[in-house]
């Protein structure tokens, strides 16, 4: 991939960071640069960037709670009530579209997280646009011009987003419709209503809200032929993949877990497997240079 | 020539006068349309949750002066500088407009609750600060009453003193 591209995304993603904080990042390596997958922050210790794998500390001066906090409210373009209910579900996306992880103590009410205070950790995963990730999959419209479902599995950080964006793009670029749920705004990273990343000429997203309203707003308004939402876990989120796959309307989604026995072991997934919602699964193995693909049909996924 | 520099010290003091007063109109002006902003901004941040930055280019287009005055600079600083930074460096020259010091600090002070909390929280606060002004633009308004026409009365009558002690 083109290395100028790598290193304005790590660049940018240092941006998001106060000077003193930026100008150890300007430090590591031009490899480590290129291959650094996150920039790690914790109150009390300090700077790391985890790069093929492995955390590179940086630096171990202290960090304050308070510096990790103007961090994410600079983030937010100094407007926390704007992103209020992603800072619940523990993130924020920069303008950029890089995911900034949030780590602390939690707010409870109800038994239900309604805030973080105190924050103790960031993790800023740099996002990137990787236009040759769906190189390899097989063709997902058949050439009487019917889509097939895909879920893509991978555990954390094993580039489901990035696989997603770029099958989006793909699949828009042929002119199929897709609608794209965008939760946290990092698979199109859209700024004033025009999308950052390219996700295809024919593709409408809604972003910042949650998957499942997200989507069945987009089949009621936008007729989609495909629809693309990222990690659906949640029973709502299944519901509304049932729902889509119901409509006759193709999905993309993402999801975490390690291999294709063990979501077969996980019920809500093995329903969706045995209703058919999907025609297909990949899962993703490896990082960065050493990752790789496998693709099951769905009578692998029975 | 003396009675030529009789009248100009008679209007000297008259102008010197109504200035004085005229800065009190200034003031109760400044703290009333602060008042409205800020609730415009209170309604914008809570309700529409618009970015601060949106609000703030939105009150400096829709504000008239003096209050345009204050967004716009506060506008065009924001992005340069911090949020904070920018709100209390404009907040701070409100002497300019008639703000009183502790205006100026509880002006600066709101940079640090805009954008920093939730929505609920956000305008419970800034409605603390709205209430604050709006009492003292009643009583800048109520001090305008008082004191406009003494002052401009006051300019008038020591120009006229002064010009009779010079003839």
């Amino acid at each position: 991939m083109n290395e100028e591209y790598l290193l304005s995304r790590y660049l940018s993603a240092a941006e998001l960071l106060p000077r003193h904080m930026k100008e150890k990042l300007y430090r590591l390596g031009k490899e480590e640069m290129l291959a650094a997958e996150e920039i790690r922050l914790r109150a009390g210790s300090g700077i790391s960037v985890l790069s093929e794998g492995r955390e590179i500390v940086l630096d171990k001066s202290c960090i304050s709670c308070g510096e990790l906090a103007d961090i994410v409210c600079a983030a937010s373009n100094s407007s926390i009530h704007t992103v209020a209910s992603n800072i619940r579900e523990g993130f924020v996306t920069a303008e950029n579209g890089h995911r900034i992880g949030i780590c602390g103590t939690a707010a409870v009410k109800n038994g239900e997280i309604c805030g973080i205070n105190n924050y103790s950790s960031l993790a800023v995963r740099i996002s990137k646009e990787i236009k040759t990730a769906a190189e390899g999959l097989p063709e997902l419209i058949t050439a009487d011009g019917v889509l097939s479902s895909l879920l893509i599995i991978s555990p954390p950080g094993g580039g489901k987003t990035t696989l997603l964006r770029d099958l989006v793009r793909r699949v828009s670029e042929k002119g199929v419709r897709v609608a794209l749920a965008d939760e946290r705004g990092e698979i199109a990273a859209v700024k004033n209503g025009v999308p950052t990343m390219d996700v295809g000429p024919c593709t409408d997203i809604m972003d910042m809200a949650p998957r499942s309203e997200a989507a069945m707003f987009l089949l009621r308004a936008m007729t989609p032929q495909v629809i693309a939402m990222d990690e659906i876990s949640s029973h709502r989120e299944m519901e509304a993949a049932r729902a889509i796959a119901g409509c006759g309307t193709a999905i993309f989604a993402t999801a975490h877990g390690g291999s294709m026995n063990e979501m077969k072991t996980r019920k809500r997934y093995r329903e969706l497997f045995e209703n058919g919602v999907f025609d297909g699964v990949v899962t993703i193995s490896g990082s960065g240079s050493e990752r790789g693909y496998k693709y099951f049909s769905r009578s692998e996924t029975l | 020539m003396k009675s030529v520099g009789a009248i100009m010290v008679i209007l000297s003091c008259s102008v010197l006068g109504l200035s004085m007063a005229d800065a009190l109109r200034t003031r109760a002006e400044f703290l009333r349309s602060l008042a409205r902003a800020l609730t415009l901004m209170r309604n914008e941040l809570c309700t529409s949750m618009l970015t601060v930055g949106d609000v703030l280019k939105m009150l400096a287009e829709s504000q008239s002066d003096p209050a345009h005055c204050f967004f716009a600079e506060c506008s065009s600083r924001f992005g340069n500088e911090s949020l904070k930074n920018a709100w209390a460096g404009t907040a701070l020259g409100g002497k300019a407009w008639g703000l009183e010091d502790d205006e100026c600090r509880a002006l600066a002070e709101l940079g640090e609750i805009i954008g920093r909390y939730e929505a609920e929280k956000q305008r419970e606060l800034i409605d603390r600060v709205i209430v604050y002004f709006e009492d003292r633009a009643k009583l800048a308004e109520e001090e305008k009453r008082r004191q406009y026409k003494l002052r401009a009365a006051l300019g008038l009558g020591s120009g006229l003193m002064l010009a009779i002690l010079m003839i």
